[in-house]
């Protein structure tokens, strides 16, 4: 499936900034949140194709949010990746249990972003694991 | 799991903490960082395109000039051109893609009229790279291109050279065009026999023709006045100026029988006509001059011919009258010598007849003049002629008459009075010839002419006579007209006397020719033909035989004053004389005389009596009654035909007025005698 609609989920301005900036000037459309119900309340609005989730975030964490978007039928098949500056293992088992297709570490290139992205939307196939 | 995180001891936590947070700076640091690089990015992308953008502009420009343009650097290497210039000189684009620029050179040359001229000038031009030039270069096929050059600079140095082609061909072809087609005018107005002058419809001179110079009197340039007005004298300006005015009105105008002045101050006279004309782009008026002293001496002659004409009426109707009264004096002189045998007033009476005799003469002229006439022949001695003619040129002159003549001269038949008027002109115009005096030499011979001679004349016997003065001469150029009409070169000659000479001589069957070396003299020519008889008796001998004799003579003249002296010179004859003053009165003498038996033995009938009978009519009327009359016409109009031919019209001989007693004597003595 091609991906067009990208939601970012991050508290920190110059971050959120920056990937809308770069996404939006590849021809993606972009939403942003920044914090947990907000990322809720957007995803179930917009429908996005894949949803740029940070963990560390107000009101609701990322966990928490990924675990209620897997768990409502209307979201449940929107391909998580997380974002996240927390890089335990523990702490990356916790986000791939909460249903998330990626848990990518912070600090990262935006191409590498870029290119996680691409990657889900040839493969198409990101519901599915 | 919350049991694990309070398992864990603090510092771990902390630690943790940490590494979070310098996560999150980092990823915050490498965003700004790819920003950053993005930027710069954005910003070498503006400024290639920007640079491209301005690299296609130039190009554009350098392609949508008329001119073909070539940059070279400083070793003469291709660095730019346009597409113009490839077309222009037909180089192919792998010859201009090559830096060597000695491939795209051979193609120019090849094309060149002058080469190695063009070929010194690059050179030239490389040795001197701040210098800009201009050239002009001509193509073997006839295109001529203006070859701009100027250095390229950047910052003060420079760094090649900028040459521009322009094909100025068909503007350098329609220049030509113009050029040739205003030579071919100036050409045209310059073999014009009539003067033009172009001016500007101010009037200030444009050009002028070589005709118009000549008029002018070919004055020097810096003489040549600026304003048409200057080359008319005072007092015609004023005609020019409404004729301007008229031109600028109408486009044309005539300006006749004006004046122009020549350089020295000479009037010429012209006719002109100005019109509107265009000339090098500009309105111009055009004058034409034509010069009309030829026209005007035309005029003046035609009125000085009509004025002889006239002259010639006037002078037949005075020699009428003039011969009337001649024949008195002289008849009365003749009477009068026959009285006075001796004594000192014979040799006066003798010096008046010689006036009388040169009065005659000036009649006969003024006769010539006004008709030609035909001659009366008699028998003459050429000599006698000469002696008489040439008498009055040795009184009171400086001027000798030297006369030669053979004593077996041949007599001719010719007009004495005409003869002796040739003999006259050619003796004064001799005279004329040598104003400080000389000797004029007479020379009279005989002519034996053989068939097929060198001669311009017939085979036969001629006297010759040859007038010679030492005098100026004539040159050469006069000498094919002297014998024409009017043709003079004195002040006061009428340019008739060489004609009348030559016409006398032409209807005496004879030749006049002219031999002539400046400074040496004249000589003329004449030939008449050579009488078979000889002369019995000479003329000069004439006046002391008088024949008396006997009988009744009728006169008729309308003049008392020589029926008079005729009455007087026939009793003197010995005869009896009876007058008549008209044909009417003659013919009522001549019937009364038959009445009584006592008739008339001849009659003496003037030719012409005005408002009356005249000779002509009366001998009809007297032949009517006498056949055999004998009568003798008697005219001062030597040349009238019926004086030449009278016996033709049944006179039986003609006497010329005036007349002495002794012509009249012979007259009636071979009358008769028959």
């Amino acid at each position: 499936m091609a991906i067009k609609k990208i939601l970012i989920v991050d508290d920190e301005e110059p971050i959120y900034t920056y990937l809308q900036k770069k996404l939006t000037k590849l021809g993606f459309h972009v939403s942003v949140a920044t914090d947990g119900e907000g990322a809720l309340k957007q995803a179930l609005n917009n429908l996005p194709d894949v949803i740029l989730l940070d963990v560390k975030l107000p009101k609701l964490n990322g966990i928490e949010a990924c675990k209620r978007l897997k768990a409502d039928g209307r979201t449940r098949d929107i391909p998580v990746l997380f974002l996240s500056a927390k890089t335990q293992a523990k702490e990356i088992e916790e986000g791939l249990q909460a249903g998330a297709h990626k848990y990518l570490c912070k600090p990262i290139s935006f191409p590498d972003i870029l290119k996680e992205i691409t990657a889900l939307g040839e493969s198409g196939e990101s519901r599915l694991d | 799991m919350i049991k694990r995180d309070h398992d864990k001891s603090l510092p771990e936590k902390e630690v943790m903490a940490r590494e979070e947070q310098q996560r999150r700076s980092l990823q915050e640091y490498i965003f700004q960082l790819e920003e950053s690089q993005d930027r710069a990015e954005e910003l070498a992308l503006a400024q290639e395109e920007n640079l491209e953008y301005t690299v296609s502009l130039l190009r554009a420009t350098l392609e949508s000039t008329a001119d073909g343009i070539l940059v070279v650097d400083r070793k003469g290497r291709i660095v730019s051109y346009n597409r113009r210039f490839a077309d222009m000189w037909g180089i192919p684009e792998d010859a201009l893609a090559h830096q060597d620029y000695k491939r795209a050179l051979a193609y120019i040359l090849k094309q060149l009229k002058y080469r190695d001229a063009f070929l010194a000038r690059v050179k030239d031009l490389c040795n001197r790279a701040e210098d800009q030039s201009f050239d002009i270069i001509e193509f073997l096929d006839g295109r001529i291109f203006e070859l701009y050059s100027q250095p390229q600079s950047i910052e003060a140095r420079i760094v090649g050279r900028v040459w521009s082609f322009r094909d100025v061909t068909d503007r350098q072809r329609a220049e030509e065009a113009l050029r040739q087609s205003e030579e071919k005018y100036r050409t045209l107005i310059n073999l014009a026999s009539d003067g033009i002058l172009l001016t500007l419809p101010d009037g200030n001179l444009l050009e002028v023709n070589n005709k118009m110079m000549e008029l002018l009197g070919q004055p020097p340039v810096e003489i040549l006045p600026i304003h048409f007005s200057g080359i008319f004298p005072q007092g015609e300006q004023e005609k020019i100026r409404p004729a301007f005015q008229v031109i600028m009105a109408v486009g044309e105008a005539e300006l006749n029988d004006t004046w122009i002045k020549h350089k020295d101050g000479q009037r010429i006279p012209v006719d002109i006509t100005g019109s509107i004309v265009k000339f090098d782009g500009k309105t111009v008026v055009q004058w034409i001059f034509r010069e009309t002293t030829e026209r005007k001496k035309l005029e003046e002659e035609r009125r000085k011919i009509s004025n002889l004409e006239s002259l010639g009426v006037l002078a037949g109707g005075i020699a009428h009258d003039f011969n009337n009264i001649i024949t008195a004096i002289m008849g009365n002189i003749s009477l009068a010598l026959l009285d006075q045998n001796k004594g000192s007033s014979r040799e006066k009476l003798t010096e008046a007849e010689g006036a009388c005799l040169r009065a005659q003469m000036l009649s006969r002229q003024l006769l010539t003049f006004a008709k030609g006439g035909v001659p009366i022949k008699k028998l003459i001695s050429v000599e006698n002629l000469v002696i008489e003619s040439t008498s009055f040129a040795s009184s009171g002159s400086n001027v000798r008459c030297e006369l030669n003549f053979p004593d077996n001269l041949w007599a001719v038949e010719a007009d004495p009075g005409q003869l002796g008027q040739v003999i006259q002109n050619l003796v004064i115009n001799a005279m004329q010839a040598m104003p400080n005096g000389g000797t004029i030499e007479v020379q009279g011979e005989n002519l034996l002419v053989e068939p097929n001679s060198n001669r311009p004349l017939d085979a036969g016997r001629y006297v010759t006579l040859s007038i010679k003065d030492q005098g100026i001469g004539i040159p050469e150029e006069f000498l094919l007209k002297i014998f024409d009409p009017y043709f003079t070169t004195k002040q006061t000659g009428s340019g008739l006397g060489l004609a009348t000479a030559y016409s006398i001589i032409k209807n005496h069957q004879g030749q006049i020719e002219v031999e002539s070396a400046l400074g040496e003299g004249t000589i003329f020519h004449i030939y008449l033909v050579a009488a078979d008889q000889e002369i019995t008796t000479p003329l000069k001998d004439a006046r002391k035989e008088l024949l008396k004799g006997q009988g009744k003579i009728l006169i008729m003249d309308d003049d008392v004053m020589v029926r008079d002296v005729l009455r007087k010179m026939l009793q003197n004859l010995g005869y009896e004389a009876l007058c008549a003053e008209n044909g009417e009165e003659a013919i009522k003498l001549y019937l009364e005389a038959l009445e009584v038996n006592q008739p008339f033995t001849a009659a003496i009938l003037d030719l012409t009596v005005p408002g009356g009978m005249g000779g002509k009519e009366a001998i009809n009327e007297l032949l009517k009654i006498n056949p055999k009359v004998k009568a003798i016409v008697s005219s001062g109009y030597s040349e009238d035909p019926i004086m030449a031919e009278f016996m033709a019209y049944g006179f039986s001989g003609a006497i010329e007025k005036p007349y002495r007693v002794s012509e009249v004597s012979k007259i009636l003595n071979t009358l008769t005698d028959k």
